[in-house]
């Protein structure tokens, strides 16, 4: 049962998805084209035009996850939730259903974003993740072969996984909370008041990973600090000064740091996603 | 069936629902048997739809009070379940080919061919969406969809709301054509005189609670007493 | 509705009588079948229930009789169909008089009127 409502529901946000994903992959490649002429003849509006284009082609990832976090509220939660609640699946499949769904389309929409702004102009470091990748890592990885650039790699790549994953589920999250905190204290049921209460949580939510993003980056910059200090004699070197004075440590630092964003947006989606789950199966009344 | 006995599709005991502290439902038993047309009745506020919502899971029921086919609501009961809603269930931007199609995947006692040689005999065209329909039109819709599954219980939750008396018979034609024939029917409603003569037993809700529950053509023979009497001695 | 019942009197009481006159009156000769009962159903607008039990009770006055598998037919015995016309007729007269009786006019009267 739960397979044919996943193909219902990929059946019902095909259209739309294929809209928007074909949006930013026209919208990535006249990037990359402007981006290319700008450089190649040194037009600094011709750059701005790239950086605006580059964002609007990103605006796409926000839309896909708006439309199908809309989605799941709109079946759920408004007269349509009459019929869905009453199929013979769990309410908990549905939000599982709509998450992967939610959740794939984004990788695909960010795979499509960098991979059309870096194959387009594979110098141009500028715009998109690929080039982003690129400049960060490039070096690196032809510096360091083998298992080592294998590990950052994927460790790296797992945390945009994360972090992604952790943005759409905050969208989810907030809307069923915001719902349900609504029908709780049976404030009038307006979506007025739920899309204030959803702003203010999300806002809350961005503000603690935020906090939790400062830490990270607080860490890593001390880290960082033999390229202001020098390094210390080589006899009396704890892990720690390895990693904070060895250029030969800086994958380790790199997989370190990209466990952390793994675990912190991990974890809290995990969380989020679960509070949802029981919401939908314990609280949830339609 | 079960040997000479009717079974019992629907077992409701001791069922109560709060909304916050205000009480909707307050110990209501009652059973329905296989086979039999059941009417629900009783003024706006009186717990119709909470009673029906909770039988259908749309509100919860932590006590396992409602036994449908002798299991706790979940998945189970709702694929047994045909359920039509007091209000449009659909967007109005649906076709009515989606609906067949959503009701044809996700059930699997859908009948489509039948559906669909219901609607054109209502004159229906599928390409139609709903929101450029009449009210009266869109609950015919509703009620095909759902009569059209072989389900062991359906629950009609005001069906002829706001809809004219032509319509209405159509309603309750389609109803009466289209009900499996080991299938019970729960059905609420305030129109008593257009339906006291489909139902085999009666139920007033007046504040939450059961306060008459008879079957009709015993009390006719009884008491040579309408249901519309009775409905007015109960609620006046 | 279609069939115009009264719902103050048991349904299927009705639908019995309604039926032993549409045989009564020839509207069904001996030996034609009847609708099935979800047909009689809905053209009466009753619960296929009640006009099962009337069919049943047909059956058991002897008015109709079933074949397993065909359906429902009326009897072929005209002293049956005669008898229950006996009978209508002579609940009519009793019912005659009974309103007459009501309006204050005695049998006799009544018998005048006629």
């Amino acid at each position: 049962m739960k397979n044919k409502l996943m193909k219902l529901e990929i059946r019902e946000n095909r259209k739309l998805i294929f809209f928007i994903l074909s949006y930013m992959a026209v919208l990535s490649v006249v990037t990359g084209i402007v981006a290319s002429i700008a450089e190649k003849f040194s037009l600094p509006a011709a750059t701005e035009l790239a950086v605006v284009l580059s964002l609007c082609a990103m605006m796409g990832i926000l839309l896909i996850a708006i439309v199908m976090a809309g989605r799941f509220y709109s079946l759920l939660f408004t007269e349509e939730g009459l019929l869905r609640l009453t199929l013979p699946v769990k309410n908990r499949d549905h939000l599982q259903i709509n998450v992967k769904l939610g959740i794939i389309t984004l990788y695909v929409s960010v795979i499509i974003y960098s991979t059309m702004m870096g194959s387009i102009d594979s110098e141009n470091t500028a715009f998109g993740l690929y080039g982003v990748m690129k400049e960060y890592y490039g070096n690196f990885v032809t510096e360091y072969v083998g298992m080592k650039a294998f590990a950052t790699t994927i460790c790296i790549i797992l945390a945009i996984a994360a972090v992604i994953a952790n943005y759409y589920i905050t969208f989810i999250f907030v809307l069923t909370l915001s719902r349900y905190i609504v029908s709780r204290y049976s404030v009038v049921q307006k979506k007025g008041v739920i899309f204030i209460a959803g702003i203010t949580l999300f806002n809350i939510h961005l503000l603690m990973m935020w906090a939790i993003t400062n830490l990270i980056e607080e860490i890593e910059a001390d880290l960082s600090h033999f390229q202001l200090y020098g390094f210390p004699p080589a006899e009396n070197a704890t892990f720690m000064d390895f990693l904070r004075y060895n250029p030969e440590g800086e994958w380790v630092k790199d997989v370190i740091f990209a466990g952390m964003y793994i675990i912190v947006y991990g974890i809290t989606a995990v969380i989020m996603y679960r509070t949802v789950r029981s919401i939908l199966d314990r609280k949830l009344e339609v | 069936m079960r040997g000479e006995n009717m079974s019992i599709i629907l077992e409701c005991n001791n069922l109560s629902h709060k909304y916050g502290k205000k009480t909707a439902l307050d110990d209501i038993s009652f059973s329905i048997e296989t086979g039999k047309v059941v009417g629900l009745f009783g003024p706006n506020g009186s717990g119709k739809t909470t009673l029906i919502k909770k039988i259908v899971g749309l509100l919860l029921d932590d006590k396992q009070s409602v036994k449908i086919d002798g299991k706790p609501v979940g998945e189970t009961t709702k694929a047994i379940v045909s359920y039509s809603p007091d209000r449009l269930a659909f967007k109005g931007n649906r076709k009515i080919s989606y609906l067949l199609d959503f009701y044809e995947l996700m059930y699997d006692d859908f009948d489509r061919a039948h559906a669909e040689e219901v609607l054109a005999g209502q004159g229906i065209q599928k390409d139609e969406c709903i929101g450029k329909l009449s009210k009266g039109t869109c609950e015919k819709i509703q009620i095909i969809l759902v009569m059209s599954r072989k389900a062991k219980l359906y629950i009609l939750d005001e069906p002829f709301s706001g809809i004219d008396p032509v319509a209405r018979e159509t309603v309750i034609r389609i109803m009466l054509q289209n009900m499996s024939e080991e299938a019970s029917l729960l059905l609420s409603t305030h129109h008593i005189q257009e339906t006291e003569q489909i139902i085999d037993d009666a139920i007033f809700l007046k504040e939450g609670k059961i306060v008459f529950q008879k079957s009709v053509e015993e009390m006719r023979e009884e008491s040579s007493r309408s249901l519309n009497d009775a409905y007015m001695e109960v609620f006046r | 509705m279609s069939w115009n019942l009264d719902s103050d009197r048991p349904i299927f009481l009705q639908i019995v009588e309604r039926i032993e006159s549409d045989i009564v009156s020839g509207k069904y000769l001996p030996g034609d079948k009847l609708p099935s009962v979800r047909e009689l159903a809905v053209e009466a607008a009753v619960n296929p229930n009640t006009m099962q039990k009337a069919c049943t009770e047909l059956e058991r006055i002897g008015l109709v009789y079933s074949q397993r598998t065909n359906g429902r037919f009326v009897t072929e015995d005209k002293k049956q169909i005669d008898r229950i016309r006996k009978e209508m007729a002579k609940r009519t007269a009793q019912e005659y008089l009974r309103k007459m009786k009501e309006m204050g006019i005695d049998r006799d009267e009544a018998m005048r009127l006629l």
